[in-house]
């Protein structure tokens, strides 16, 4: 069996393709498909293009107006509410407007009336979604995609090289890590896990053989302002950003529910350690303190940091 | 995946159920893209009531993956067929004195490829009078017991681009009296988020008949099949699904080996059908799967009329049961009606005037129930075995449509299948 492998660039993250296969020819045609695929969602979803799906709703959105969507964005919609739900309120994908006064790269923080007039316009309890149909109740609102769809493109990236016939791949977007089977010999892949206190160190590594990896936490992008650390979990109800854990991690067989369950626990702050517990998946987090916790095969990476 | 042997939460129940909802999540979708490699052999066992008739039959089917985008699929199969078929029917004389006539019939042109002659005219009291009367049919058989293996392959190449999938078939069967050759084109587009398939078939089959009951003889027989089909999934648990076919055979219809008898003259002489024939068929299909009880009920209604004026109903049910490590249950019944060709008596007066006639049961009004058992086990990832019976009623009193009654050729069958399938 052949490697082959791909890196590009997608969703603002860098990406990787590793796939086996008998056939090299076959491998690099499936990395290309899975790659195209990625490539697609971005062009889709992203809130960066004019020319993406999710441009033309917020234009809607910003009309107050409705809309009917396909049966793809529809299903990520039910995903988003469902996720919503579950969260009591805190995963909300109309909350991506707070990051026009939330700029990381600005070194300033928002005054509380420029987020309170934005926290006027946020909330899914706003949006009337009765599929094929969404509406906004109130002008101004913007929906973002960015906290699920990374995962969904990793799932699907997934289900084209099983499709294809590849039983031993990894794919990495940007962190989130779906894996297709173990190592043609059978032996699990080795996923290192960043040390989310010392980005340049890995805390350990992970074994896996499938399923999928997908992290959480503020040591991607961040804010520090006089020593304080702002993370880029912004709540939706105060419009702040969480506080609580600085990172958490979760294994699940699809790394859409892994980075939802990431997000969601990062949002509840401490409560989220309780609420990771209940959902019975392996999972690792990190408070503000440095604190480690954690179930499962992630559990066994709370010790010392490894050197890379 | 779970960290733990407590049972999901309810919260990572709503979470996955809601992923896998997405198009093209592993659970879902299928892309257009070539079949694993597999290779299936099996073995079926016919039986009809009464002796009559058994098949024995050997195939195979085997799918390689060629490269990326095309795979082709061989299959093969063999069928060892004996035992009698019934010929042409015979009316029973019943007279008020209590005599029966059971006329024996003077010509009998037989399968087995000799023709031979009866003695004197049999004798057979006048029906008009009153006192006799024809009061029930017999089938007569054909007593030589034929056997004949028929030998059959075929390929389809089909060629995978992104939603499209375009597929070319060519095949072959031959018997000792019977030669087929054929060909299809098919593309099945899908669309709309692959919520949608579109289908559209052709197929042509060239078939040469050489009754071996006939010196110097050969018929040859055409027909075109075009289908157009659409499946569209209502969600994630549903799909309905309508198949459009229209059939055009023209040439040697005619069976030789089927007889009419003739009351007029007390003869068998062979049947005659058209020589064009247009077959409308409509199938339409409704699946529901059952996520929590891991099953899949599919229900089909078809519908068929051609202009021999034979219409049929088809109402069948299945339902696929997963029973866990691996083994799998699948129960089905089905429900058949058919009306009669316009040219179908169970024997003839005379012969009638246009020159068609047939008294070939096949083409009699008549209904059958049917029932079948699998039983499925994937013994590993690569193997996998299936078992199945099934029993076939036909009768005449089944039909839905007005017919004459056929009871006389009612029968039954008893299909025994075991196959092996291997994943490689």
């Amino acid at each position: 069996m052949q490697l082959h492998r791909v890196a590009f660039r997608a969703m603002g993250s860098p990406c990787e393709l590793q796939l086996y296969s008998d056939d090299p020819r076959r491998a690099e045609a499936v990395c290309r498909r899975a790659a195209e695929d990625v490539l697609r969602l971005e062009r889709r979803y992203s809130r960066y293009l004019d020319d993406s799906l999710t441009a033309a709703i917020n234009r809607v959105a910003a009309q107050g107006g409705s809309l009917e969507v396909d049966a793809e964005t529809a299903a990520l919609l039910d995903y988003a509410e469902t996720c919503y739900r579950e969260s009591d309120g805190l995963f909300d994908i109309t909350s991506g407007a707070l990051r026009q006064v939330w700029r990381f790269d600005s070194g300033r923080l928002p005054k509380q009336a420029e987020i309170d007039r934005l926290l006027a316009r946020i909330g899914w309890d706003k949006v009337r979604w009765r599929r094929p149909r969404l509406g906004f109740r109130v002008p101004g609102m913007a929906l973002d995609f960015g906290g699920i769809g990374k995962e969904y493109a990793a799932d699907r990236a997934a289900a084209i090289c099983l499709e294809a016939g590849i039983r031993h791949g990894l794919i990495n977007l940007g962190g989130d890590v779906r894996v297709i089977g173990p190592l043609p010999d059978g032996s699990p892949w080795q996923v290192g896990m960043q040390d989310p206190q010392r980005p340049d160190r890995l805390l350990g590594g992970l074994l896996l053989s499938g399923g999928a990896l997908a992290s959480s936490g503020d040591y991607a992008r961040c804010l520090e302002i006089d020593g304080r650390r702002y993370g880029h979990i912004l709540s939706p109800k105060t419009g702040w950003p969480v506080e609580g854990l600085a990172a958490v991690s979760v294994l699940a067989d699809a790394c859409l529910v892994a980075g939802s369950a990431c997000t969601i626990a990062m949002l509840k702050g401490r409560e989220g350690i309780p609420w990771l517990e209940g959902l019975g998946l392996s999972h690792l987090w990190i408070d503000a303190a440095g604190n480690r916790g954690g179930a499962g095969g992630l559990a066994g990476l709370t010790g010392a940091t490894r050197a890379t | 995946m779970a960290a733990t042997d407590q049972p999901p939460s309810k919260t990572l129940t709503a979470l996955t159920s809601a992923a896998l909802a997405l198009p093209g999540m592993p659970q879902t979708g299928v892309a257009a893209t070539p079949e694993e490699r597999d290779w299936e052999v099996g073995y079926f066992y016919y039986e009809e009531g009464d002796d009559r008739m058994t098949v024995e039959s050997l195939n195979q089917s085997l799918v390689v993956p060629l490269g990326d985008r095309l795979d082709i699929r061989l299959n093969g199969v063999r069928d060892t067929i004996s035992g009698a078929s019934p010929i042409y029917n015979v009316p029973q004389i019943r007279c008020e004195d209590g005599r029966v006539f059971d006329a024996p019939v003077r010509t009998v042109s037989g399968a087995s490829g000799s023709t031979s002659t009866g003695g004197p005219p049999p004798e057979r009291p006048p029906l008009n009078d009153g006192s006799c009367g024809i009061s029930s049919v017999r089938q007569v058989m054909l007593e030589s017991t034929f056997e004949d293996i028929r030998t059959a392959g075929d390929f389809k190449l089909s060629y995978y681009r992104d939603d499209t999938t375009l597929s070319f078939g060519a095949g072959l069967s031959r018997e000792k009296d019977y030669d087929s050759d054929f060909f299809s084109l098919d593309l099945r587009q899908e669309m709309n988020q692959k919520l949608t398939t579109l289908a559209v078939g052709y197929s042509l089959a060239s078939d040469t008949f050489t009754p071996l009951n006939k010196t110097n003889f050969s018929g040859d027989k055409e027909t075109h099949q075009l289908l157009v089909g659409v499946t569209q999934v209502l969600s994630k648990n549903d799909f309905i699904q309508a198949n459009l076919t229209y059939g055009d055979s023209s040439g040697y219809l005619t069976d030789p080996y089927k007889n009419v008898y003739l009351l007029s003259t007390n003869e068998a002489i062979e049947e005659s059908r058209p020589e064009a024939r247009r077959q409308w068929n409509l199938l339409t299909r409704y699946v529901h799967y059952f996520p929590g009880l891991k099953s899949a009920l599919h229900l089909d209604y078809r519908y068929s009329r051609d202009d021999w004026g034979i219409s049929a109903h088809t109402v069948e049910t299945f339902w696929i049961q997963s029973l866990g490590q691996g083994w799998q249950l699948v129960p089905r019944l089905r429900y058949y009606s058919q009306g009669q060709a316009d040219f179908y008596q169970s024997y003839f007066e005379d012969l009638p005037a246009d020159g068609y006639y047939s008294s070939d049961y096949r083409l009699a009004g008549f209904g059958a129930l049917s029932g079948a058992l699998k039983l499925t086990k994937q013994i590993t990832d690569q193997v996998r075995l299936d078992a199945g019976v099934e029993f076939y009623d036909r009768q005449s009193h089944y039909a839905l449509n007005d017919h004459d009654d056929s009871s006389y050729a009612d029968y039954g069958f008893t299909i025994y299948s075991l196959s092996v399938d291997f994943a490689f």
